[in-house]
């Protein structure tokens, strides 16, 4: 048993989770809406690029694959901000969460109507390498790559520029921040397409180191309950909470027994909601920022 | 006045008599067209249509036309069955189609109160038909308990000197028996070491169950997964090292899933074992039939669950054929106890049900990737297995 391969592969894991939890946490944060249809935007992106991508595929089509996925996640995002904010905004954030799920269902039928329930592979980054006798998939490597440098590029954007400075306002008070001429709806649309885009990555990450289904859109699960552990309230303990998630199901998998895999998240909430019930953050809502 | 009642009893004779010959047999054919199992699920509907569409054209069954009436349920249960209630109502008199076991039990008990036989199709089928049979329960696919053991036996072909055998499923009840009869079948064969790794359902990301598969260092991985697994687990196991035989048991797989996943992982020895052909291998009249079919139908490539669905419009033919008129669910039934029906070469044995029966021998072959032709290869032919099920 490789100890290294199996670090990688939670490390890849939590990497995945973590980009998927900090854009529920950007919506929520903004909104105060908990987007369930996560997972279904990953999955309707990594399905929108395996159409255009092929194993085989040159740059040009490499691109035209991303971009078709940055699309799909852009449309989505755009959609989700005009049915919660716009047209449900007035009943309310439960409502908009309620919208949330509904959406699930109906990206899951889309899904479906055009791509028949296929599974298809999306091999972006296929080799392995060989260290100290551990044979170690290029794949968990690219993704741990690609997930730093996001999360990175999110902090960066969150504490220097000035839409990540408005996002954290609304966050703070939203009644205060409209008083103070902060873009409120172009901001909101923003954290919808910032959201939609963390998840659409998230997807196609997911897909590439296993493939592309309907059933793979559960990882928004996964992201939920990580943001949860984390508090709902900070992009940090939203990490901490997919690292943790990621390391439990990876240690049961590897040694005990993988059929409790789908309880972890459960247990880790129950613990959670015992020990620390507002979560790893420990912030209450109305003082904390995103 | 006398000639006029004459001329209108004739005419009324001649109607009923033409009434009689226009006769419609209606079939309800429950399948999955929107769920998680569709992949599967429309390829054996897309066979059984191939087949009754030509049926219908030259004329049906003694000039009796076909009438397949076609409901979605998803892999819900309690759809399956309200709907296959709604489907007696509507005039059919058997229930046919249900190619995945997950709902059998619940539709197979509830036409039982209603004395009308279900005829289970391609790929899966649960346990209830083997002998001795639930009254009402038929199947032509694969009974998972069987195949499971038949799959730990092949094991030894593919790894004619290896110590360990690994069978790996998801937790459903077919997975489960699967593994259960592979390893009882493996240590039967001298496998010294034989374990399962069975993971959640919801399960899409295999790296971590991968890695503890090699763990366990293999010569040889038995993957009951069917279609979407398989071609996420596989690149997995290449990943996460491993080099061994891994053998697909065919439960609505296909061979074009399997050569894409040899391809995706170039140091795994490939192997599959089916119980039907697919294209590129296999021959018999029905074989160049439904390749024919397949073709005008625009068919890319046709794979075992199209043979599957052909083979079930097969058995209705036939059933039909032998069902007096007015073909009533009960004269189904007893045309079904005497079944014995040639496959023209989709299999290598007939199907053939008697009274207390209901699945009947089957054969299976096993079939090898070559890597240079890029193409599935039999190995040995067909290889005879009785309904009874082994003790383990």
């Amino acid at each position: 048993m490789s100890w290294l391969g199996n670090l990688l592969t939670a490390l890849a894991t939590g990497c995945i989770y973590s980009i998927m939890a900090v854009g529920v946490v950007l919506i929520y944060r903004t909104s105060r809406v908990l987007a369930f249809h996560v997972g279904e935007v990953g999955m309707l992106a990594a399905y929108a690029m395996v159409t255009i991508w092929t194993p085989k595929a040159g740059p040009l089509q490499t691109i035209e694959a991303i971009l078709a996925g940055c699309a799909v996640a852009l449309l989505a995002g755009i959609v989700m901000y005009i049915l919660v904010e716009r047209l449900g905004g007035r009943f309310g954030h439960f409502i908009g969460t309620v919208v949330t799920i509904a959406a699930t269902i109906a990206l899951n039928g889309l899904m479906s109507l055009i791509w028949g329930g296929q599974t298809y592979r999306l091999p972006l980054f296929p080799g392995a390498i060989s260290v100290a006798g551990a044979n170690l998939p290029l794949q968990n490597i690219a993704v741990i790559g690609i997930s730093f440098m996001t999360l990175t590029s999110i902090g960066i954007l969150m504490r220097y520029s000035a839409l990540g400075i408005d996002m954290q306002a609304i966050a703070c008070n939203l009644p205060l921040s409209r008083l103070h001429g902060i873009p409120v709806q172009t901001t909101l649309c923003a954290a919808w397409v910032f959201g939609s885009m963390l998840a659409a990555l998230a997807g196609v990450l997911i897909a590439s180191v296993s493939v592309v289904s309907i059933e793979g859109s559960f990882i928004g699960i996964s992201a939920i309950v990580a943001a949860l552990i984390g508090g709902m309230t900070s992009i940090g303990f939203a990490i901490v909470g997919a690292f943790l998630l990621a390391a439990c199901e990876t240690l049961v998998t590897m040694f005990g027994e993988p059929r409790f895999t789908p309880v972890i998240p459960v247990i880790c909430l129950l613990i959670l909601l015992i020990v620390r019930p507002t979560g790893l953050a420990g912030r209450s809502e109305n003082i904390s920022r995103v | 006045m006398n000639k006029t009642c004459g001329i209108i009893a004739a005419a009324i004779l001649c109607a009923s008599i033409s009434g009689a010959d226009a006769e419609t047999i209606k079939l309800g054919y429950l399948t999955d067209t929107s769920g998680p199992t569709q992949d599967i699920s429309k390829p054996s509907l897309e066979g059984f249509n191939l087949y009754i569409d030509r049926l219908n054209k030259a004329g049906g069954v003694n000039g009796r036309k076909i009438e397949i009436d076609v409901r979605d349920t998803g892999i819900d249960t309690a759809r399956a069955v309200a709907t296959a209630q709604e489907m007696i109502a509507a005039g059919s008199i058997a229930i046919i189609g249900l190619p995945l076991s997950t709902v059998q039990a619940g539709v197979y008990a509830a036409m039982e109160r209603n004395s009308v036989p279900v005829v289970a199709g391609y790929p899966s089928n649960i346990g209830l038909v083997l002998p001795p049979a639930k009254a009402n329960a038929y199947a032509t696919g694969i009974v998972f308990d069987l195949a499971g053991y038949i799959g730990g036996e092949l094991a030894r072909d593919a790894a004619p000197k290896g110590k360990t055998f690994v069978c790996t499923s998801f937790e459903s009840p077919g997975g489960i028996v699967s593994c259960k009869g592979a390893i009882a079948a493996a240590k039967a064969k001298g496998f010294e070491k034989a374990e399962s790794v069975m993971f959640p359902i919801p399960t899409r990301d295999f790296r971590a169950i991968a890695e503890r598969i090699v763990s366990l260092k293999p010569d040889v991985v038995l993957l009951v997964l069917g279609r979407s697994r398989l071609i996420a687990m596989t690149p997995a196991l290449a990943a996460a090292g491993y080099e061994g035989a891994a053998i697909s048991m065919e439960a609505g797989t296909g061979d074009d899933a399997v050569r894409e996943v040899a391809k995706a992982a170039p140091k795994i020895d490939m192997w599959s074992y089916t119980r039907f052909v697919s294209q590129g291998y296999g021959e018999g009249p029905q074989v160049t039939a439904l390749a024919n079919a397949a073709k005008a139908a625009g068919i890319k490539e046709w794979i075992q669950v199209h043979s599957g669905g052909w083979a079930l419009g097969m058995l209705m033919e036939d059933v039909i054929k032998r069902c007096a008129s007015p073909c009533t669910s009960e004269k189904f039934q007893q045309a079904l106890n005497n079944t014995k029906l040639d496959m023209g070469g989709l299999t290598g044995a007939p199907i053939q049900f008697s009274k207390d029966d209901h699945y009947g021998p089957t054969t299976y072959m096993l079939v090898h990737y070559d890597r240079a032709k890029d193409a599935m290869v039999p190995l040995k032919g067909w290889r005879n297995y009785s309904s009874t099920l082994p003790k383990f």
